[in-house]
């Protein structure tokens, strides 16, 4: 069975040969089922093909090894193998928390009505920061708004284990100021080990899955 | 947008050629681009197939219509 992507390129393939097929061979059109062909292949092929191509990258574009194509982010990757359960993006990679193929996006895209759009604007950011801008360290790198609760509680919301954590409720409005992002997951002292590459190199990691 | 003198009065076979060899080199683009999983391929599929294609399908549509209208 063919993948979506394979299926995709056999249809860019396809319409390629059918524009192909009008370049050579012009005088078809001079017949009614030759223009009916040329309609076909000059327009409503190509316009899906681009619909299809669009539809793929940006599906790529939230994938782990896409986010981790830039060299910059190669310390970012590595911390997911940290062997340590306090790094929380490697805990939550490790142990399947998160999709292990799309685990960046899955942390780090906004879970709003546009977040996907917001995302995707975001990494056009990165890529004007990457290539015509000055891309800081690996240790130098920061978020651009500070990581916001609901991306967490998207999932941990309604979690027993959340819930009842009794870190949680060491005082009876913290549950209700950590649901509402006035008290960060990851700036109160909490769960304020992120990648933390700086610590990389003396972090231990977890060979079996690499 | 107004079409440059020269492509109007080409003649239609020509424009269609024109047109199919622009897509041609857009789509082909396009498949390049889905070799690797790299943002830079996202922006040659952006910066260069899409209004490659585009191109051509906009010759195709004027070709035709401007086609129509002389006829």
């Amino acid at each position: 069975m063919l993948s979506p992507a394979a299926l995709e390129i056999v249809f860019i393939g396809t319409a390629l040969a059918l524009a192909a097929l009008i370049g050579f061979r012009v005088e078809l059109t001079q017949a009614r089922g030759g223009r009916i062909l040329a309609f076909v292949a000059l327009f409503i092929v190509p316009v899906l093909a681009m619909g299809l191509g669009f539809s793929e990258h940006m599906q790529r574009a939230e994938s782990t090894r896409f986010c981790l194509s830039c060299h910059v982010m190669d310390d970012f990757g590595q911390s997911l193998y940290v062997d340590d359960p306090s790094y929380i993006p490697a805990k939550h990679f490790q142990n399947n928390l998160v999709p292990r193929e799309h685990a960046c996006y899955t942390c780090h895209t906004d879970y709003t009505m546009f977040g996907t759009l917001h995302s995707k604007f975001r990494g056009l950011r990165h890529l004007y920061v990457q290539y015509l801008g000055t891309p800081p360290a690996p240790a130098e790198i920061k978020l651009y708004t500070p990581f916001n609760n609901r991306e967490c509680l998207h999932c941990h919301s309604g979690m027993r284990a959340y819930l009842e954590q009794p870190k949680h409720n060491k005082a009876p409005e913290m549950m209700a100021k950590i649901n509402s992002n006035q008290m960060s997951c990851m700036n109160s002292k909490c769960h304020d080990t992120v990648h933390d590459v700086v610590t990389l190199k003396d972090a231990t990691f977890w060979k079996a899955g690499q | 947008m107004p079409m440059s003198p020269t492509l109007r009065n080409l003649p239609i076979e020509r424009r269609l050629r024109l047109a199919a060899i622009l897509i041609c080199l857009g789509l082909l683009a396009l498949l390049l681009t889905l070799i690797r999983i790299h943002p830079l391929a996202f922006m040659a599929f952006i910066l260069v197939g899409c209004p490659l294609v585009a191109a051509g399908i906009g010759i195709f549509l004027y070709s035709i219509v401007s086609h129509v209208a002389e006829g």
